[in-house]
């Protein structure tokens, strides 16, 4: 239960804010002025906020599409990313969200119009080329869809195009959107995975991997196309056992015709990051193993990195057809 | 809660009041014993004998900006330090005494508002509050004295997460001489020490580090540590999470010497 809300005067009477505000009617209204007066204030405490989060609706001004980092892709020559949302309701130990912002509150921007208006645009400017769009890099892009409904919005009004792909990654159960529309050869859920162990200690409040994997086999049997993103790879002692049982599992179940793509990245922080998040979890398994500074960047040694790596993708390799894409997520 | 790495000639403060005047202050001179510090003379300030609990008493004459800051020199606080404003405020709409929370502070002159953080503080009633110079008695919103100078500075230098706007609203029939009403004493009571307890709990969260830290300082009361074990002993403790060395504590106080409080940390971490 969201027990605040913070809202901009600016939406306050926009048809989604006052759609949102609806779901929680208990809840105190605070009207405010920019959303920066909240969610931006250095003197906050992530960890603390995420006990008891709040919701601040607000109106994105600018930059509402990004360029996605460098070695963050699924094939297409353009990528970019696009978030509706930033912070999740899920509180998974490795997620720089932690690093990122100095707040945990939902802040949700209900302009959701201008978001399309941009992806339109850079379809128009990039003309013939492929692209892939993400959703789902600063929130988990369905885990608050019951309150949001953006992807119910995404799917009446996005543009198809052969050449562009729009992946929504999520560790998310919501997939009504999904259930209820026709699949489209331009659309990919992609789950975020990891075997059932290292999930229950580290994907704090997500749905359990075998649910996850449910939700795949669901979207498959209705013709939605799937991605699985084994990013983070993270490592412990059964790491072997771990990876090799949940790729079983997944592909005794899904039906690989609708497998879009498979990627792999290994557990990887900026600098900055990997600081202020070692340090809101003193003695934690997460951070127990040896991480390496390289360009910046902690990961694991490159040897551990590229045996997790190619031990998972031959696992793949072995279950699926020549044709699926498989890709591994680069920070370097 | 203890400032790490503090010498042992400096004291810690954990909680620093602020209040408009002595009647507010009164309460908190009772309960925690707190004494006038002579030595500092720009506003009254009180502590407590073991110095970890301060309170200031804003002046008319003073800008309140002034408060916070001077207060925060004297106390010696730190980033760990739970700030409380108190005050009490008279509404005509009440017929009982009502304890509140303020999660947002208008500026009466300008309009321009400020928001203390509401993390963790479901269980409280939270209004606004509008900020005067003057105390306006009778009314039919919450009016605070100068709160939202008061704030302003106090969060630039300390966690919002920390800062806790309070008042004790009264039914516009009381009057100040009337606080010692027992029925006003006890909700005071109640609710200041339940935002004090819930303090402490949330800088768990805000600061598991230096709170794992803080089991050194325990441990190190009852055994003997050469130099290098007691640098063993530091970084054996940040390993480990604050609960699972809450749990470990009992144990580990019944052992005979610091050597075995060593090899069982590190045993513990295998």
């Amino acid at each position: 239960m969201i027990n605040t809300i913070y809202v901009e005067n600016e939406i306050k009477d926009n048809s989604r804010t006052l759609s949102i505000l609806s779901k929680f009617k208990r809840s105190r209204i605070i009207y405010i002025n920019k959303y920066s007066e909240i969610f931006n204030k250095k003197t906050q405490s992530f960890r603390l906020q995420k006990k008891d989060p709040l919701l601040i609706l607000a109106k994105k001004h600018n930059n509402f599409v990004l360029k996605a980092p460098e070695g963050f892709g699924i094939g297409a020559s353009k990528n970019y990313y696009f978030s509706h949302m930033y912070n999740c309701i899920y509180d998974c130990k490795y997620c720089f969200l932690q690093g990122l912002y100095s707040s945990a509150n939902y802040l949700v921007f209900v302009n959701y119009e201008d978001f399309l208006t941009q992806i339109k645009n850079l379809i128009t400017i990039n003309k013939g080329k492929s692209i892939t769009f993400f959703s789902g890099y600063d929130c988990d892009s369905l885990a608050m869809e019951k309150v949001t409904s953006f992807a119910e919005f995404f799917l009446k009004n996005y543009l198809e195009n052969k050449k562009i792909t729009y992946e929504f990654r999520t560790k998310s159960l919501q997939i009504n959107p999904f259930l209820k529309n026709r699949p489209s050869e331009n659309i990919v859920i992609a789950y975020s995975l990891l075997p059932n162990d290292l999930a229950q200690k580290f994907d704090v409040k997500a749905p359990s991997i075998n649910l996850r994997i449910k939700s795949l086999k669901q979207l498959t049997l209705l013709g939605w196309q799937i991605g699985l993103r084994f990013d983070p790879l993270i490592y412990n002692n059964n790491w072997k056992i771990s990876y090799k049982e949940l790729i079983r599992t997944i592909f005794d179940q899904i039906n690989t015709n609708y497998l879009h793509s498979v990627s792999f990245g290994s557990l990887r922080f900026p600098k900055q990051i990997f600081n202020t998040i070692s340090n809101m979890y003193p003695g934690d398994e997460l951070f127990a193993h040896n991480f390496e500074k390289r360009a910046n960047v902690y990961s694991y040694k490159d040897e551990v990195e590229n045996e997790m790596i190619s031990y998972c993708k031959n696992l793949i390799y072995k279950k699926v057809k020549k044709d699926v894409q498989i890709f591994t997520c680069t920070p370097y | 809660m203890e400032k790490l790495n503090s010498t042992d000639n400096s004291y810690i403060c954990e909680y620093c009041f602020i209040v408009n005047n002595i009647s507010e202050a009164q309460f908190f001179i009772n309960r925690f014993n707190l004494k006038l510090k002579k030595k500092y003379n720009l506003f009254p300030i009180f502590s407590n004998e073991n110095k970890n609990i301060w309170l200031a008493i804003n002046q008319d004459t003073i800008s309140s900006t002034v408060t916070p800051i001077y207060l925060n020199n004297c106390a010696n606080a730190n980033e760990q330090t739970t700030w409380i404003f108190f005050s009490f405020s008279f509404l005509s709409n009440l017929n009982s005494p009502h304890f509140t929370i303020i999660d947002e502070i208008i500026n009466s002159s300008t309009q321009n508002k400020l928001y203390p953080s509401v993390s963790c503080l479901k269980k409280f009633k939270r209004k606004n509050a509008f900020s005067n110079e003057q105390k306006f008695q009778n009314q039919e919103r919450i009016t605070l004295k100068n709160i939202y100078e008061i704030y302003k500075t106090l969060e630039k230098l300390v966690n919002k997460a920390l800062i806790f706007v309070t008042t004790l609203s009264i039914p516009e029939k009381y009057e100040l001489s009337d606080i010692d009403n027992k029925t006003i004493k006890s909700e005071q009571n109640k609710y200041i020490t339940e935002i004090m307890n819930l303090s402490d709990e949330m800088k768990i969260t805000i600061f598991p580090f230096s709170y794992a830290l803080n089991f050194y300082k325990k441990i190190e009361e009852e055994f003997k540590f050469s130099v290098y074990e007691q640098n063993v002993l530091k970084n054996l403790l940040k390993h480990f999470n604050p609960n699972d060395l809450k749990q470990n504590l009992i144990f580990i106080k019944k052992l005979k010497n610091g050597k075995l409080v060593i090899n069982y940390l590190k045993q513990k971490l295998l």
